[in-house]
């Protein structure tokens, strides 16, 4: 008869590092451990024959016989389910529980084992991470509902402010229409009128894409896949129109299919022109180029004239910054910061080198998004 | 015999908008009336029964705006045909009764036109 | 929606009169399993799973809807409309009891008879009755089941193929048969045991038969009398099984009793 040493199968049972219980096929405990017994403070014999559920708090009892059983009885094996004992102290004993069904050759229930670890530290820190996860959600949602009232708000204002000015418009094309203004004078007075109109409704925009951008939630884009060179080719010539004296070269090499949002960067390759036809030699070219190459795409805006001051360069994309230039034809000076915000928000960037050569803005952005 | 033009009654609360559309759609040969709210164009409509086509904004001051008079319009006078535009609300096909169109704002004075063309031909 | 793909709706059979089993709360449909098989020969057999448990559609989840079992009742009440099911055998375990009451209710022309599997008319203790819960515990079971929404994730993918024990199941569906979203799964625990719908009883007009587990803590002998004495000519059978789902573990004695009454 062999002496039973401290790793014989009895005593690995026992003082297993775990809690371990069998329960027999009428639902009634049939071993358990030293272990379990210590840490639940119920002395092995109090656990026999009873069921269980009898030694879980209510919320284990209910989630025992509405998910654990029936789960065991389905699949035979239920793993990494949480459940608490109740202490003979009256304390709460978080464990993590593994178990399995045993059947005899016939399917016959014989046993289920029962697993149990301890799992204090592990529960706190998961119910930690629901929590906060679930302050999260709840921030986010109140976020996203500010962030369409935000939207309705801006909407609203925006209509708001366009609709007197449509109302000038359309006196103005009364006016026209009527035929009774006949001096050059009158005349060139009704295309002021459209003229400063189109100015008021260009600087409302920059107004509402500066709220946008600043009350949080950036530039919402629209992208698709559709061809961007037509939008460029546009918003030169709109410039050219504008200012018929100066000279804009382009050279767009868009090769790659390019996701973005096309009115967007319209903007901003219209925001850049604009501003080197402000600030650029009056009698040099403005250029603009745009190419696709390996996973970039590029634009890029030079002109000739001063080198920006160093002082200016740091505060560029700055909204309001106006530099030198003190001109309310100029806008409000949210030109260049608009574009940055447009380059941010297609997960790209502005790079400006300023010497007495040239003035280059560059817009760089990845084809493939990374941020969303 | 002379056919008559079709008569198109606007309603719009900003004057110069009102006055600017009503002269196009006049240049394009059919007869205006104009509302300024909702209550002048059901009072119009109520006292007149040759109204073709009511043309309305949606945001406007008073009782009800747009939408609502659009409904009013197809409930007490089915043979109506509408138009409705706005700056401000994208209006989807399920909001207005059926057969109305909607223009978003700025629309060219070219599609008012054509719309109004087809909404009184035959 | 289609109702019948929105509750992962099986139908199966040869028999010409109808039979609907309801599952309750925490599994779905394949609860079932040792139970409706036994009556294909005689019936039509409907088996599907509420919004929000196994198979469902989760994207029909509307959390107004389902804050209420009615909205669960008016479900059934479609799927069975669907299937032109009519004087049907309603077979509901734990909270569809109740929502079989409810359908009942809403469409007198739907079932000939009830069988209800551990019933409970509410769930919380009141001035003279005796739920077997009280509010406090409710509320720890809420919180409880998001402990057990971690382990959740983990568990309730089922690897199957690991058992070697039940091969029959391995070839059976990949689902699990309890896994659902947490959200919904506490949505739909908070309904379940705050629900009261004992005024709902007496009006019941349909042939009805309780099937009462001893030992049963969600469902005590206490609460199913409740249910046989307010339902007008009920009957109730005691099993002798134990616990809260004898269709799982005591299927051959659920079968016996259910097929004693229809």
């Amino acid at each position: 008869m062999s002496e039973s040493g401290p790793d014989d199968y009895r005593d690995l049972f026992e003082h297993a590092p775990c809690g371990y219980l069998t329960i027999g096929p009428d639902g009634r405990i049939r071993k358990v451990n030293a272990t379990l017994a210590v840490w639940t403070g119920v002395g092995a014999d109090k656990f026999i024959g009873r069921r269980l559920h009898e030694f879980l708090n209510m919320a284990g009892r209910i989630y025992y016989e509405t998910h654990i059983a029936p789960l065991l009885r389905m699949q035979g094996f239920f793993n990494e389910f949480a459940i608490d004992f109740e202490t003979a102290a009256g304390e709460r004993l978080p464990v993590i529980a593994n178990a399995a069904e045993r059947r005899d050759a016939d399917g016959g229930l014989l046993f289920t084992a029962v697993v149990v670890l301890k799992a204090t530290d592990r529960r706190r820190y998961e119910r930690q991470l629901v929590d906060s996860r679930s302050e999260l959600r709840k921030g986010l949602a109140t976020e996203r509902e500010t962030a369409e009232l935000r939207e309705q708000f801006i909407a609203v204002l925006g209509h708001d402010l366009r609709n007197p000015l449509a109302a000038i418009s359309a006196g103005a094309r009364i006016l026209q229409r009527s035929g009774a203004l006949k001096e050059h004078k009158e005349l060139r007075v009704l295309d002021m009128i459209n003229s400063t109109v189109t100015r008021m409704s260009d600087l409302i925009d920059d107004i509402l894409d500066f709220a946008r951008g600043r009350l949080g939630g950036g530039i919402t884009l629209h992208r698709d896949a559709r061809p961007l060179e037509p939008v460029l080719e546009q918003v030169v010539d709109e410039l050219r129109t504008a200012s018929p004296q100066r000279v804009i070269e382009t050279s767009f090499e868009i090769t790659s299919p390019l996701k973005c949002d096309r009115t967007r960067i319209g903007q901003l390759a219209s925001n850049l022109i604009g501003n080197a036809l402000t600030h650029g030699a009056k009698d040099q070219p403005v250029r603009i180029g745009a190419k696709t190459e390996g996973d970039e795409f590029s634009l890029w805006v030079a002109n000739a004239g001063e080198p920006i001051a160093d002082a200016a360069m740091l505060r560029l994309f700055e909204p309001f910054f106006r530099g030198e230039v003190r001109n309310s034809r100029n806008g409000l000076g949210l030109g260049l910061h608009i574009a940055s915000q447009i380059a941010q928000a297609h997960g790209g960037r502005i790079d400006v080198t300023s010497t007495l050569e040239e003035t280059r803005f560059v817009f760089t952005m990845p084809l493939t998004p990374t941020t969303s | 015999m002379v056919r008559s033009s079709p008569v198109i009654l606007i309603v719009e609360d900003e004057f110069l908008l009102r006055m600017n559309s009503a002269e196009v759609i006049e240049d394009a040969g059919f007869e205006v009336i104009q509302a300024a709210d909702a209550d002048e164009a059901i009072a119009i409509l109520t006292a007149r029964p040759d109204i073709h086509v009511v043309f309305t904004d949606i945001q406007m001051p008073g009782s009800m705006d747009g939408l609502m008079l659009a409904r009013f319009v197809r409930d007490r006078w089915p043979p109506i045909k509408i138009i409705a535009t706005s700056g401000l609300v994208r209006v989807g096909d399920d909001d207005l009764p059926a057969g109305s169109i909607f223009l978003p704002k700025p629309y060219p004075h070219a599609t008012l036109v054509a719309t109004l063309r087809e909404m009184t031909s035959g | 929606m289609d109702a019948l793909a929105r509750n992962n709706v099986h139908v199966s059979g040869r028999g010409r009169r109808d039979m609907v089993f309801a599952h309750g709360f925490g599994c779905d449909q394949n609860m079932w399993r040792f139970v409706a098989p036994e009556f294909e020969g005689d019936f039509k057999i409907v088996l599907f799973d509420h919004v929000g448990a196994g198979g469902s559609d989760l994207s029909a989840y509307d959390k107004g809807k389902y804050s209420t079992l009615q909205g669960y009742a008016d479900d059934l009440v479609e799927i069975c409309n669907a299937l032109s099911l009519k004087d049907a055998v309603f077979v509901g375990h734990s909270v569809s009891a109740m929502i079989g009451v409810l359908a009942s209710l809403k469409a007198p022309d739907l079932f000939a008879r009830m069988v209800l599997v551990g019933p409970s008319a509410r769930y919380i203790d009141d001035v003279d009755y005796v739920g077997g819960f009280s509010e406090k515990q409710i509320a720890e079971l809420l919180e409880f089941l998001e402990d057990n929404h971690m382990g959740w994730s983990a568990a309730m993918a089922p690897s199957i193929m690991g058992n070697t024990d039940r091969p029959e199941l391995a070839e059976e569906l990949t689902n699990s048969f309890c896994r659902t979203d947490p959200e919904i799964a506490k949505a739909f625990a908070r309904v379940t045991f705050t629900s009261d719908n004992r005024a709902d009883l007496p009006r019941v007009k349909v042939p009805t038969l309780i099937l009462q587990c001893s030992e049963d803590i969600i469902a005590s002998e206490e609460v199913g009398k409740f249910v046989r004495s307010r339902i007008p000519g009920s009957e109730i059978v005691f099993l002798k099984a134990t616990g809260h789902c004898p269709n799982l573990s005591a299927p051959a004695e659920v079968v016996s009793a259910i097929r004693a009454y229809v």
